[in-house]
């Protein structure tokens, strides 16, 4: 009994084998893994990048002060880092030992500290909060916590300054304070703002209540201009006064509600896509900018040849061993690493026509290079290049989908051969060209290793896009969004700050080719729509 | 003249066109190879102004590429070769001098699938007239204004010109490419099978069409439906194996047919 019913399995087993239902779910056996794979790579760079816009916690420390001998403790409001292993001087080992500089665990921390700001002219030399990053013995913190009343302030030049906000108080016109000298408090209950009477001071005081910080804010900012400042306790016991209108957020990153924060996180996210890299809070303005004027420049160097080229090998070469050896010598093309390219544009291009270019042109500029060197154009060369075999295989393969009967009835019609290939052909294969140009974006916009060679910067000042002629600044060296994420993982010690960076500037990279892939699509879709070459 | 008579039924054809002043396309010995494969044999055949020809026959008989000589469109594919004399309105189209380009404009062509171009409605229309270098907007819209008439579609389609022309149904997709072909002006229309591709409905109004076409056009049909060249033509030419068994004219033909091959065809025995 036993033996048939294992036999009726297996011959239900081998005939669903036979039906070939089998390969329904390898294929989506396969499909299931690519997924996952695309997925988990997304949720990486997702979370990842979220890290760096979402709001930290500062938090209040408490180390020994290295400086100091006599084991004083010293305040500090930082943002903690990762633990890592750096030679540090160990100050409670004896000094003078050859080892006091040997492997300890330390803590990475951006913390607040003043500058001194040499004063302008008369002014007094003025001190103000800077952040600065610095490794901490584990062995020296004394205490760490997040206090809840800690605020972080943005002020109105980005920068930020972290504090325990005291008071609101205005400084009262020296003619009104010999009549009146009078405070605001805020009742304690309702949070009113009352005016009360107080010891002659030159000065009204306001009741600061936390949880209403923020509407105390705006109403004082939008009241009184200029009139209200926040008193703020500094890291160091200092108290410091900003004026209400100079502040642009007030933040207390140790109470945030999970809504607030996503608000803030988004709010930075804003603030990353719209800011330069010399602006107070890092953005990543310029590089997109960059990368979008590459794919763009790199699109018109690419188009005209690779349409040019494939209607040649599609329409006018004869169809023999000598063309099908071109066009798998184009398709091999694709296979070359990017870097070759960089190195075959810089140097036949730029070495040798960029040279030439400044000799002629830009000679009263010698010996300091204008084409001569790295710039947009010759990034946007090497990638056209690069990209240039998927476009030309994509065109063609268009061009073989266009029906015989169109060709024939265009020439029927009295159309040379230019005017059918031109006016016909070419127009209905439109779609597979943009289908073409799509691949090619996705993959100029994500590729690096030329425009190492070809002036993609970290870091520069020139604007590609001016107010002057020529408006667009081929010669010059660009800021690039997939350079910057090598920079950023590659060079800057890899701090969780710049890896944080990093991710987010490849989340930016991938929505970007997103955006301009839908662009095309979009494109794309419409010719379709309207001119689709499907029979019937 | 015709050194070498091979039967009876290409002197009488010779015998037939002696008979009438209204010839427009006379073809003569035409023998057409591709590559080494004969595909046809020292056809004769003429077209009399304002008649429809039909040419009727088995699949690869020769049908088509005798069409396509018409319009020297056969001089594209360069395994293809030919030998014979192809005069239409007395000029040797395949003289050295011939511009292929004007013939082409004097010999419209529709074919077996509506091909329309994947364009407006209006710019297909336009298009010939485009290559002749129209331009104006207001003569432009009245000639195709005029084509579309003519084909029979304009009531249809007055109101979408500017839709793409592939929104049509097939049916009406062939009357556009017959408008197209119309819109230039030509002498004569070639129509290689171009109802067999179309619903019933369809093919009646087409028919209906060339009909009515046949008051300003000399007409070439390629068809292998019988009973439709029965409907539409004067002339019917049978040819089969790349031969042109027998011509006479459409109720001859069909009725008392003097070949025993185009007996045997007509009534089903074929093959």
């Amino acid at each position: 009994m036993k033996q048939s019913a294992f036999r009726s399995t297996l011959s239900a087993m081998l005939s669903w084998w036979r039906s070939g239902s089998a390969w329904h779910w390898y294929s989506l056996f396969a499909l299931s893994i690519a997924a996952l794979l695309v997925l988990a790579l997304l949720l990486l760079i997702l979370v990842s990048s979220a890290q760096y816009f979402w709001p930290q916690p500062i938090e209040e420390w408490v180390i020994r002060d290295a400086a100091a001998d006599n084991g004083q403790s010293q305040r500090l409001f930082a943002y903690g880092g990762e633990t890592v292993q750096i030679p540090l001087p160990d100050a409670a080992a004896d000094s003078a030992s050859a080892e006091s500089s040997a492997m300890r665990a330390a803590v990475l921390i951006r913390y607040q500290q003043m500058q001194q700001l040499p004063g302008s002219g008369q002014a007094a030399a003025v001190s103000r909060p800077v952040w600065k990053l610095q490794a901490v013995a584990e062995t020296d913190i004394v205490r760490r916590g997040r206090p809840h009343s800690l605020a972080l302030l943005t002020l109105s030049d980005a920068s930020t300054v972290a504090g325990y906000p005291l008071q609101w108080v205005r400084m009262v016109p020296a003619a009104a304070s010999e009549q009146t000298a009078a405070a605001v408090v805020a009742d304690a209950d309702t949070g009113e703002l009352t005016l009360t009477a107080t010891a002659a001071d030159d000065s009204e005081h306001r009741g600061l209540q936390l949880d209403r910080i923020e509407q105390q804010w705006r109403q004082l900012k939008t009241g009184q201009q200029e009139a209200w400042s926040l008193v703020l306790e500094l890291h160091d016991g200092s108290s410091m006064q900003l004026p209400a209108a100079d502040i642009d957020r007030i933040l207390l990153p140790n109470r945030l509600s999970l809504a607030a924060a996503a608000q803030q996180a988004l709010h930075n996210a804003w603030l990353f896509l719209s800011h330069g890299p010399d602006d107070a809070v890092p953005g990543i303005l310029p590089a997109i900018l960059g990368t979008v004027l590459l794919v763009l420049v790199m699109s018109v160097l690419l188009v005209p040849v690779a349409i040019l080229t494939a209607v040649y090998l599609h329409e006018y070469a004869a169809q023999n061993w000598v063309t099908g050896l071109l066009r798998a010598a184009i398709s091999n093309l694709a296979g070359v690493p990017g870097v070759v390219y960089g190195v075959f544009v810089l140097g036949v291009f730029v070495y040798g026509a960029g040279g030439r270019i400044d000799a002629l042109l830009f000679a009263e500029q010698l010996p300091l290079p204008t084409f001569g060197t790295g710039g947009l154009l010759w990034a946007a060369l090497a990638l056209a290049l690069l990209t240039m075999p998927v476009v030309i295989a994509a065109t063609e393969e268009g061009l073989s989908r266009i029906p015989a009967d169109l060709r024939l009835a265009s020439l029927a019609l009295g159309a040379t051969r230019t005017e059918m290939v031109w006016g016909v052909v070419v127009m209905a294969a439109r779609p597979a060209l943009l289908t073409g140009l799509i691949l090619a974006i996705a993959r100029a916009a994500g590729e690096v290793a030329p425009l190492l060679l070809l002036g993609a910067v970290a870091y520069t000042q020139q604007p590609l896009l001016d107010a002057e002629p020529p408006f667009l600044h081929l010669q010059q060296p660009f800021m690039h969004l997939g350079y910057q994420v090598y920079d950023l993982a590659m060079q800057s010690g890899q701090s969780d700050t710049a890896i944080a960076m990093a991710y987010a500037a490849t989340l930016v990279l991938l929505l970007l080719v997103v955006v301009l892939n839908l662009f095309a699509f979009r494109l794309r879709a419409r010719l379709r729509s309207r001119y689709s070459t499907a029979p019937g | 003249m015709h050194a070498k008579k091979h039967n009876g039924e290409q002197q009488q054809a010779s015998l037939l066109q002696a008979e009438h002043d209204d010839v427009v396309v006379n073809i003569r010995d035409l023998s057409v190879w591709y590559r080494q494969r004969q595909v046809l044999h020292d056809v004769n055949l003429y077209l009399r102004e304002r008649h429809v020809t039909a040419l009727i026959g088995p699949s690869g008989c020769g049908k088509s590429t005798l069409l396509r000589c018409l319009n020297r469109l056969n001089d594209l594919d360069e395994r293809c070769r030919i030998n014979g004399e192809v005069m239409i309105n007395g000029r040797d189209i395949y003289a050295p001098d011939e511009d292929v380009v004007s013939l082409r404009r004097e010999v419209g062509m529709v074919f077996q699938r509506p091909n329309p171009f994947p364009k407006s409605i209006f710019d297909n229309v336009a298009y010939g007239l485009r290559l002749l270098g129209m331009t104006a907007r207001v003569e432009l819209q009245e000639q195709v204004r005029q084509a579309l008439q003519a084909a029979a579609l304009w009531d249809e389609v007055r109101d979408r010109l500017h839709n793409s022309a592939l929104e049509l149904s097939s049916g009406q997709q062939q009357r556009l490419v017959i408008a197209r072909a119309l819109a230039v002006q030509p002498k004569i229309l070639l129509l290689d099978e171009p109802a067999s591709n179309l619903d019933p409905i369809s093919m009646l109004k087409l028919e209906e069409l060339i009909a009515s076409l046949k008051i300003d056009y000399t007409i070439l049909i390629v068809t292998h439906n019988m009973q439709q060249a029965a409907r539409v033509s004067d002339f019917t030419a049978f040819m089969d194996g790349g031969e042109l068994v027998e011509f006479s004219a459409t109720g001859e033909l069909f009725t008392t047919p003097k070949q025993r091959r185009t007996e045997d065809y007509i009534t089903g025995r074929y093959g």
